[in-house]
């Protein structure tokens, strides 16, 4: 007899309807799957059987044969193991088969019929909504994540038998699931964080990181070892506006394929920080491998990437972060499919101005020239062209640092960050960017113009500092933004000024050695 | 030397390039070598055997002597060297800079490119540490800006740090301005200085005593400090640690017996150490370009505008134009870099105000970013 079971793979971030046929029949004993499957997909058939015996339920010697369509298709990951039960116990008579008519079903099956949760829910649900499907079957451990998509039923079960039941018609609460979106978003401000009102004195950096959470510019710190770069970095998250439905939505999706959405959580709702170690390998931080899983660029999104002691990564990694800086998303080709993950993350890097990071102190810094040109060297122009931030993060004298608890929160920032999002998001409506660090050469002469006292001061500027054309880009960027913060429509020449005080540490990497 | 008259000057030059192509081959040792064989020449057509019993060369000099001479054509090398551009005088020709030839040991020929000092113009050596504060930075600039305005050459070795400054700065000037190198006339090290090694021949020169294509192996280095020091009349110390190569140059120029100016610096920079140290011992202290000018017009009367120095330094500067809160910054600015934080703290301004009045004032020239999030006044 034959019988199918609706189920779903995932790909890159989004998941495909995948249908589970079986077909039982008399003739030799013999479990076959086909339908280019990888090897833990194959390895269904052991888990299948067990979990049916170790369930109770009698499986007479037949000749199975599965196949999962579309077959052309390659399958990999362990969530196909309910399904394919389903589909197997339905050919045999074991379950009413009409009862899973139109309902997606996603799990994975330990030996004595528990079911485990799986990667990719969110996408999987989401899949399910676009093609129709009105109920999906997930196993307990992810319900919590599938009950956030409006309009489709979603059920969680712990184990086989249980779920038999339930099928069976037994009314013993597997769902559906709702979750109230709201109240998460509610828990999650009472959580505590760290603030900004920790860091002592560093007014420089202080004011850097919030032109660079307003207009979500990437932003480089220099400073000796113990200053408190990543002190600040950690609290940027806190002072970028509170995360949208929308863009939780895609944060979820990612970590719920990469499978870092915690067991019983619905959705991400904080802004990610993500801090990779130095040793960290192009897969890791751009994505891929074999099986191409989301990197840090992608875990990032909507938040930040902190890279800490940038010119330590190697440069493979440094390099790589150029594309997903400019696109917002990695494309990763496979020979089998390829996938595209996004990437619009904020990047906040860190570095010593020397290898012993007390440059230019030489009463403490013993590096030669040449040692300190060959550290910065390793950070190539292509990099820091797409940085439009640089802040020196000075040591803390102790007067300072007695002070501490009497500096502005972050919520006070933050507030501030959000209405010059505001204006942003008010000028671009309707057009693809959402932030000034997005602007390209027609929109900056379109949205920063400038007068003719700022034309001047700007000629001024490009000769006299040495400017390149993607320098000067960079500080009307950030002029905007200090203008927006400043809630000037038109830049002055003081946004100006002071955008031009943010580009000398970068400036200052060529120049310094001569 | 009688024997050698039979031969052309130019004749002369062509194996006295041959001797000063002969790499590790000392300055001693080409003295000795002439003086014995009678001439550039005669050493050339020397036995192998002569050459060895003579006792003048070293065990590796000689094996150098011998591959070096083997297939050379003096006359075809000599032209080969003028078709790229790189010019030669040993120490026999006329143009052989006067002042280097008065030293112990002076080189037995000079490669350069653009051109030699001219004798009778004073100069100076500016030198100092290649990890230079920008103290040192800055001072080494305007001091050689103003000497090389008051026609006084500058004499440095074009490495990173003090050297490469007096060089930019006597460009500034529009002076002239010699760089002496570690190595091959051909060759820019370090690298980051091509731009000055572009600039420098244009109204100066390149000058080393090593033959081109020579590597800055270290040992060269010193070598190199004795033309530095020879080739000028005082040295100033901008800046240098307690034990560093400054040091070394300012030992050869006592030898040689130059005027040692040091620039002071404060008790505790480690880069101060050094000049401190030579005004104990009697290097005079300079505050101002003037105080060289001063001492350098005794011999140079008629060349040098002492009248024009202390007029320079007299001098009261209005810097006109300014908004009350960028005349307050440059009040505070000076030579010691100041954090943002500490102006911050001075001037009561908060930081976006303060980031933007840093930027006027580095606009108009005024003040400098030393790279690292603090500033300096620019001298003016």
């Amino acid at each position: 007899m034959y019988s199918s079971v609706l189920s779903a793979a995932v790909y890159g971030i989004e998941a495909q309807i995948i249908n589970c046929e079986a077909d039982v029949s008399d003739g030799l004993p013999l479990f076959n799957m086909v339908g280019f499957l990888a090897s833990e997909v194959k390895e269904a058939r052991d888990r299948v059987r067990t979990a049916l015996k170790n369930s109770g339920f009698a499986m007479r010697p037949k000749h199975i044969t599965i196949n999962l369509s579309p077959a052309d298709m390659r399958k990999s990951g362990t969530g196909f193991d309910l399904p394919i039960t389903l589909a197997v116990m339905a050919a045999s008579g074991l379950i009413p088969g009409e009862q899973l008519e139109g309902v997606l079903v996603v799990g994975e099956l330990g030996l004595d019929g528990e079911i485990k949760g799986i990667p990719g829910i969110l996408p999987i649900v989401l899949a399910a909504r676009e093609n129709g499907i009105k109920k999906v079957i997930v196993p307990k451990e992810n319900v919590m994540e599938a009950g956030v998509v409006q309009g489709v039923d979603c059920y969680g079960s712990e184990s086989l038998a249980q779920l038999v039941e339930f099928l069976y018609g037994a009314e013993d609460g597997l769902g559906p699931v709702r979750v109230d979106t709201d109240s998460i978003f509610v828990r999650q401000e009472s959580e505590a964080v760290p603030d900004f009102s920790e860091v002592a004195g560093q007014a420089a950096a202080r004011r850097a990181a919030e032109i660079a959470a307003a207009g979500q510019h990437n932003l480089l710190m220099s400073g000796p070892p113990g200053a408190g770069k990543t002190m600040i970095a950690r609290r940027m998250p806190g002072i970028m506006p509170k995360l949208s439905f929308d863009e939780s939505m895609e944060l979820t999706r990612i970590y719920s394929v990469a499978g870092k959405l915690g067991s019983g959580m619905s959705m991400v709702t904080r802004r990610p920080f993500r801090s990779p170690h130095h040793t960290a390998t192009v897969n890791s931080v751009i994505g891929g491998g074999q099986y191409p899983r989301p990197g840090e660029v992608s875990l990032a999104v909507n938040g930040i990437l902190y890279l800490d002691e940038l010119p330590e990564f190697s440069r493979e990694v440094i390099e790589a972060l150029r594309q997903p800086l400019e696109d917002k998303e990695v494309h990763i080709s496979r020979l089998s499919a390829s996938y595209t993950y996004p990437a619009g993350f904020m990047l906040v890097a860190s570095m010593n101005p020397c290898p012993c990071g007390f440059y230019p102190d030489r009463n403490r810094c013993t590096c030669s020239p040449s040692m300190i040109n060959r550290y910065r060297r390793k950070i190539s122009r292509p990099i820091l062209d797409r940085i439009d931030l640089c802040v020196n993060v000075e040591e803390i004298e102790y007067k300072a640092l007695s002070s501490i608890g009497r500096n502005e929160s972050s919520e006070a920032i933050r507030q501030r960050v959000e209405s010059a999002r505001s204006v942003q998001e008010k000028r671009y409506r309707g057009l693809d960017i959402n932030f000034n660090s997005q602007l390209t050469g027609s929109e900056i002469m379109r949205f920063c113009e400038l007068g003719k006292e700022e034309r001047k001061m700007m000629e001024n500027a490009f000769e006299a500092m040495n400017l390149s054309a993607r320098g000067y880009h960079r500080i009307l960027r950030v002029a905007r933004t200090i203008a927006d913060m400043d809630g000037s429509e038109r830049i002055r020449s003081a946004h100006l000024a002071e955008a031009l005080g943010y580009r000398m540490g970068i400036a200052g990497m060529d120049e310094m050695m001569k | 030397m009688e024997e050698k008259t039979n031969i052309t000057d130019t004749e002369n030059e062509e194996y006295m390039l041959f001797l000063a192509g002969v790499d590790y081959l000392t300055a001693f040792e080409a003295d000795r070598l002439i003086e014995c064989f009678g001439g550039a020449k005669e050493v050339f057509e020397a036995g192998e055997g002569e050459l060895f019993t003579s006792g003048i060369l070293s065990p590796y000099s000689f094996e150098k002597m011998i591959e070096r001479r083997r297939d050379y054509d003096p006359h075809e090398e000599y032209e080969k060297l003028k078709a790229r551009g790189i010019g030669f005088v040993s120490r026999e020709h006329p143009q052989y800079p006067e002042r280097l030839s008065q030293i112990a040991d002076p080189p037995p020929g000079l490669f350069y490119k653009g051109k030699l000092p001219e004798n009778g113009r004073p100069a100076i050596a500016v030198i100092g540490s290649r990890g230079c504060t920008p103290y040192g930075r800055e001072l080494g600039v305007s001091f050689s800006e103003e000497l090389a305005k008051l026609g006084i050459d500058i004499i440095s070795g074009m490495a990173a740090g003090i050297d490469g400054y007096a060089h930019r700065g006597a460009l500034q000037g529009g002076g002239q301005t010699y760089a002496i190198l570690g190595c091959g006339v051909d060759i820019c090290y370090p690298p980051a200085n091509k731009d000055i090694y572009e600039r420098i021949p244009q109204s100066g020169g390149l000058i080393t005593e090593f033959s081109p294509g020579r590597e800055p192996l270290p040992a060269n280095f010193p070598m190199r400090n004795r033309i530095i020091s020879g080739l000028a009349d005082g040295i100033l110390v901008v800046e240098a640690r307690q034990r560093s190569g400054t040091g070394i140059t300012v030992e050869l120029g006592l030898e040689q017996g130059k005027d040692i100016y040091a620039i002071p610096g404060r008790i505790g920079d480690k880069l101060s150490d050094g000049c401190n140290k030579l005004i104990r011992q009697g290097a005079r202290l300079v505050t101002s370009p003037e105080d060289i000018v001063a001492e350098m017009a005794h011999s140079y009367g008629y060349l040098v505008d002492r009248e024009g120095a202390q007029n320079r330094t007299n001098r009261k500067i209005k810097v006109k134009g300014l908004t009350s809160d960028q005349a307050m910054v440059l009040k505070i600015l000076d030579l010691r870099p100041k954090s943002t934080s500490e102006l911050s703290f001075r001037t009561g301004l908060d930081f976006s105000q303060l980031m933007a009045t840093l930027t006027f004032l580095e606009l108009r020239g005024l003040a400098r970013s030393t790279g690292d999030g603090r500033f300096i006044a620019v001298r003016q």
